[in-house]
């Protein structure tokens, strides 16, 4: 390693650790995949009940695959929140370019009502899907993401469901080449939406 | 594999004016209160969503000698409140050795609030009460901010 990498290295370092907000690690970058991820040939049901075809339905189009639920505390909406936050700091075409899509690994809770008033809080363009759960956990296991795990509550419906928080970002070639973990910051997304857009 | 890893990381210095205008992050007001040995700082709650559920984040440091055990949470607008583990796992109680701190912050452990009887907004506070075993019982008031404004 030449001297310049390791002084990068450390500067990188020292930065992270000054300009860490509560909580949140900057990560800049996605995570590379390799190989990358082929889009599920799924179909689930819209929060308006009709069916979308995962793969059909969004040919062309920039897709930020995301798996969670509504009753999630903090790295569901956080993620949600700065997604639409970056997006409306995007041009118009770029919107246009980009899916959002949350599919619900809580399909009990998580009604069709539920799901949209709660992606509504964010964004109204924001697809929620759901799915049966084995239909849910088979997708997220094709797409490394593990299974979704319920952690029972103190009663029935105070349970919590544990899952992956990577979003998964498929470009027009129907493949996620990068996924972007929870810490990712807004600037953070503007710049990496408008490079999936662009590239 | 992390993708900025790839670059070529140019000298230190340049590297750190370039990331000098990411550092702006505006500073979140946040709660604390000094309870006996116990520091509680970084305390705040996220505007929640629907009236399901909400979640606070606080940092509790034991500077005493002898360990404390949080037992019990509570807010006026929650019906319920439990502390949940990073993996989501209830946790009836949180022990706090000498010495040492208890981290609840977005992304790992947090207090969960259930069935709320009002939706507080950003830039409200949201009154939560703390009971120890050892120092006893604190009320905080967690300034409420919006998810994403991280």
């Amino acid at each position: 390693m030449r001297t310049g990498q390791v002084l990068g290295y450390a500067t990188l370092a020292i930065a992270a650790l000054t300009c860490k907000p509560a909580g949140l690690r900057p990560l800049g970058e996605g995570l590379v995949l390799e190989p990358a991820l082929a889009k599920p040939d799924l179909v689930l049901t819209a929060t308006d009940t009709r069916p979308f075809r995962l793969k059909e339905d969004t040919e062309g189009k920039i897709v930020l695959l995301y798996f969670g639920y509504t009753h999630c505390p903090d790295i569901c909406p956080v993620t949600m929140a700065n997604l639409a936050a970056a997006l409306g700091r995007l041009s118009p075409e770029i919107n246009q370019a980009v899916r959002v899509i949350f599919v619900t690994t809580d399909p009990r809770r998580d009604t069709p009502s539920v799901l949209r008033d709660w992606l509504d809080h964010f964004d109204p363009r924001f697809i929620g899907l759901r799915g049966d759960s084995a239909q849910v956990a088979a997708a997220m296991r094709a797409l490394r993401l593990g299974e979704p795990i319920i952690v029972p509550g103190s009663n029935d419906t105070t349970y919590a469901v544990e899952h992956a928080a990577i979003v998964l970002g498929f470009t027009r070639d129907n493949l996620a080449h990068v996924g972007y973990a929870f810490g990712t910051r807004q600037e953070d997304w503007v710049r990496n939406i408008q490079a999936l857009v662009t590239q | 594999m992390i993708a900025h890893n790839r670059v070529r990381l140019p000298h230190g210095l340049a590297l750190l004016v370039l990331l000098l205008p990411s550092c702006r992050t505006p500073t979140l007001p946040t709660a604390s209160a000094t309870l006996g040995d116990l520091q509680i700082r970084q305390g705040f709650a996220y505007q929640p969503i629907t009236n399901a559920s909400g979640a606070a984040y606080l940092v509790i440091a034991n500077g005493g000698s002898a360990a404390d055990t949080l037992v019990d949470a509570s807010s006026p607008i929650a019906a319920m409140t439990m502390f949940h583990g990073a993996s989501m796992t209830s946790m009836g109680s949180v022990v706090i050795p000498p010495g040492t701190r208890v981290t609840f912050a977005p992304g790992g452990a947090h207090i969960m609030l259930t069935t709320l009887s009002t939706l507080p907004k950003a830039g409200d506070s949201l009154p939560l009460t703390l009971t120890f075993t050892r120092a006893g019982r604190v009320t905080l008031e967690l300034p409420v901010r919006e998810y994403g404004s991280e």
